[in-house]
């Protein structure tokens, strides 16, 4: 009972934590949380990255409002009503609508989450290896579209990360095969995890961050709260986006929140309090909505759309997790229930916290936000370390690191979110095409 | 900051690597993925040693290359968990035989079975059908029930999947009709599935042992894992060891949790241990 303890409050408070620091995305907090994880049986690593991204999204509009500054893409809407929002003293009604917008687009998609579940596993196609096959490329396709490279370069990444998955020693059954090892034992564990990670995002971040300066204007939040009503429907209408983006791969929790804000602009197109609330209701529940049905994947199938759930997949499945066959219970309570259970835990304190705390919380913050974003980032830095320091042959690992690490900051204009991609649906897409090759070869 | 990281990180793999003084001191490694039932025995066996007193570094390294690599070249005290089957072929990179000196015991003996779906009780190969079968991936399986299906006059399509959770998957999926893995003894005890062939010696809860049916040596394909331990552990430190180990394998709580699993062990002399390895390992060949 314990551990379910310390991972909700822990998960909770680290979650909403980084949502509030600028500079700490979902990918920086999971990699600060390695050593944690660690030790941690798999079950509990999937709640921990539930409650911790769900907690980072509640409270990663308060930071933009607060400081105006973008944490995540996904806090992008908030930061663009900013303006009218401190002109107008809508500060208190903001973070209390976005508090509300949360906690239903959480708690709504939380209890639909185990039927949903159960309705994919009683789904035989949707277990088959064909439509694993179809999931592998969509991922793909999403990975080429990704953002700010060209289409050209995010081929170039992905299939570089494919081809760096497979070096190493595979152990098919009672036989092996040797990938660009050259003959040499330390390369049959293959490029390892942590500094393909490291190197290309933690590395860049932490130089990216380490000497960041900024001096923020912290928003008065003592200011009355005003008497609009919830936009309930703008909720709903972002919370139903949310689910459905969730489900896209490598950017689909990012852009919830965007488009839901966008959609909302066609219901709400000017600028009034209630128009501006409505949209940033919608947005923020979009947000926290995405956050939920980004597991489905990792949980029926054991594949991550998303860079922070593939850090998360790359721990579990040191753990002797398999999708879907989870045995683990508590006080006769199923890991589902637990999830479950956990979640609506969570965000009644990130309500609290976020709502009822928030000044002091963010009067302290605004203080030392600097000093406290330096802490956070070498938290992550030693975090990045100690996991490599588990890994066996350790010159090879130290040298990949400075190797990945050097091209992560020579190559900073590059997202290298595709290559990592690569790296960790490589081996399921080779299992998939040799299945299917023996199916219908 | 920088400096501070940069020598944060040095003091770390500097002090990380382990230090063995302690006289009960020694490095577990798993060569076996995770996910399967030998990884999370070993884990077993080293969670038991550690309340014995062993200092154990314990390590699921997940590829037996590694491990074999470690055993051979380190220069400090290795246990290592193996399976039989890596030593089918002699150029397989995981090839070693048990050799008596460095052989400890067998910690773990799995059956093979023909299964079919789940709550399907009245499954049974029909002569003349077709059956899409999922095995493991690069056991060679195929060589036996090519055999298997001439003698009842059926055709396997045999489909060779990563591990026998992938297995459950594609059964689930119904991808396949029918598995022949190293699971399943539960279910069908427990009259959740039916399993009609297996790799036993003798007839077992209605399933009918392979050798029956066929002669060739590929029928004796269980999943045997066996522990074995480097040239740093001899003399009175192994006698040490293998005595706490079989009394963790010989116990109540680890018989009970093996059964849990549909696996065994047989209390067999070592010599009687090694032979049914070096049985087993034939089993896979091509």
């Amino acid at each position: 009972m314990i551990e379910i303890f310390v991972t909700l409050l822990t998960a909770t408070f680290f979650g909403l934590f980084a949502g509030l620091m600028p500079g700490i995305g979902s990918s920086a907090l999971m990699l600060a949380s390695l050593p944690l994880l660690y030790v941690l049986p798999p079950e509990l690593c999937i709640l921990f990255y539930a409650l911790g991204i769900q907690s980072s999204q509640f409270s990663g509009s308060v930071s933009a409002i607060n400081f105006g500054m973008m944490g995540e893409l996904t806090s992008y809407p908030a930061l663009a009503e900013r303006q009218y929002i401190l002109k107008n003293n809508l500060q208190q009604t903001a973070l209390k609508f976005t508090a509300i917008g949360s906690i239903m687009s959480c708690i709504v998609p939380i209890v639909c989450l185990y039927p949903l579940l159960e309705w994919f596993r009683g789904h035989s196609l949707l277990m088959r290896t064909d439509f694993t096959l179809l999931v592998m490329l969509t991922i793909i396709i999403f990975c080429i579209w990704y953002k700010t490279n060209s289409k050209l370069i995010n081929v170039f990444l992905l299939a570089t990360g494919i081809f760096i998955s497979q070096i190493g020693l595979r152990s098919q059954g009672s036989a092996e095969r040797e990938f660009f090892t050259f003959d040499q034992s330390f390369m049959y564990g293959g490029i390892p995890m942590i500094a393909v990670l490291g190197g290309l995002i933690a590395v860049p971040l932490i130089t990216k961050y380490i000497d960041w300066k900024e001096t923020v204007s912290t928003a008065i939040l003592d200011v009355p709260e005003q008497k609009i009503n919830f936009p309930v429907w703008s909720s709903v209408r972002g919370g139903l986006l949310g689910l459905f983006t969730g489900l896209l791969p490598a950017v689909g929790t990012q852009i919830g929140s965007n488009l839901a804000w966008r959609v909302e602009k066609f219901f709400h197109p000017d600028n009034t309090h209630v128009s501006v609330m409505s949209r940033l209701t919608s947005a923020e529940s979009a947000n926290n909505g995405s956050q939920i049905t980004v597991l489905i994947p990792l949980l029926i199938l054991g594949i991550a759309i998303v860079p922070s759930e593939m850090i998360l997949l790359s721990v579990i499945e040191t753990k002797s997790w398999m999708p879907g066959q989870s045995t683990w219970t508590l006080l006769g309570l199923n890991f589902y229930a637990w999830l479950m259970i956990t979640l609506i835990v969570s965000s009644i304190i990130c309500y609290i916290v976020c709502y009822t705390f928030i000044k002091v919380i963010s009067g302290w913050i605004g203080k030392h936000l600097n000093n406290i974003n330096k802490f956070c980032i070498l938290i992550m830095a030693i975090s990045v370390f100690y996991a490599g320091s588990l890994v066996e042959a350790r010159t090879f690992f130290v040298s990949c690191f400075i190797i990945f690490s050097l091209i992560g900051v020579l190559f900073k204009k590059i997202d290298f979110i595709p290559l990592v991609a690569g790296y960790f649906i490589g081996d399921i897409l080779i299992d998939t095409i040799v299945i299917l090759s023996f199916m219908y070869g | 900051m920088k400096k501070i990281i940069v020598t944060l990180f040095t003091f770390i793999m500097l002090t990380s690597t382990t230090v063995y003084s302690k006289e009960k001191s020694m490095s577990f490694y798993v060569g076996h993925g995770n996910g399967g039932l030998s990884s999370a025995f070993q884990t077993t066996i080293s969670q038991e040693l550690i309340k014995k007193g062993w200092n154990v570094n314990f390590k699921i390294i997940g590829n037996c290359g590694q491990v074999k690599n470690l055993f051979e070249t380190s220069n400090e005290p290795i246990l290592a968990g193996w399976g039989a089957d890596w030593n089918n072929v002699s150029t397989n990179v995981c090839y070693n035989p048990p050799k008596k000196n460095e052989f400890v015991t067998t910690f773990i003996i799995s059956p093979r079975l023909l299964c079919g779906p789940y709550d399907d009780l009245n499954f049974n190969l029909i002569k003349g059908n077709k059956y899409r079968i999922g095995v493991n991936q690069g056991q060679n399986h195929h060589i036996l029930l090519n055999d298997l299906g001439k003698k009842l006059d059926i055709e396997f399509k045999v489909i060779e999947y990563k591990n026998s959770g992938f297995i459950k998957r594609a059964m689930q999926a119904k991808e396949i009709d029918a598995w022949y893995a190293t699971t399943g003894l539960v279910n069908h005890e427990n009259k959740k599935q039916k399993c009609i062939y297996g790799t036993f010696e003798k007839d077992y809860s209605n399933i009918v042992p392979l050798k029956k049916l066929l002669p060739t040596e590929n029928v004796f394909s269980s999943f045997i894992g066996y522990l074995i331990v480097n040239k740093n552990v001899q003399g009175d430190l192994k006698k040490q060891l293998e005595k706490d180990i079989i009394s963790i394998v010989n116990s109540k709580a680890y018989h009970t949790a093996l059964k849990s699993t549909g696996s065994f062990l047989i209390n067999n002399t070592s010599e009687e241990q090694l032979a049914l390895i070096e049985a087993t390992a034939k089993a896979f060949k091509k």
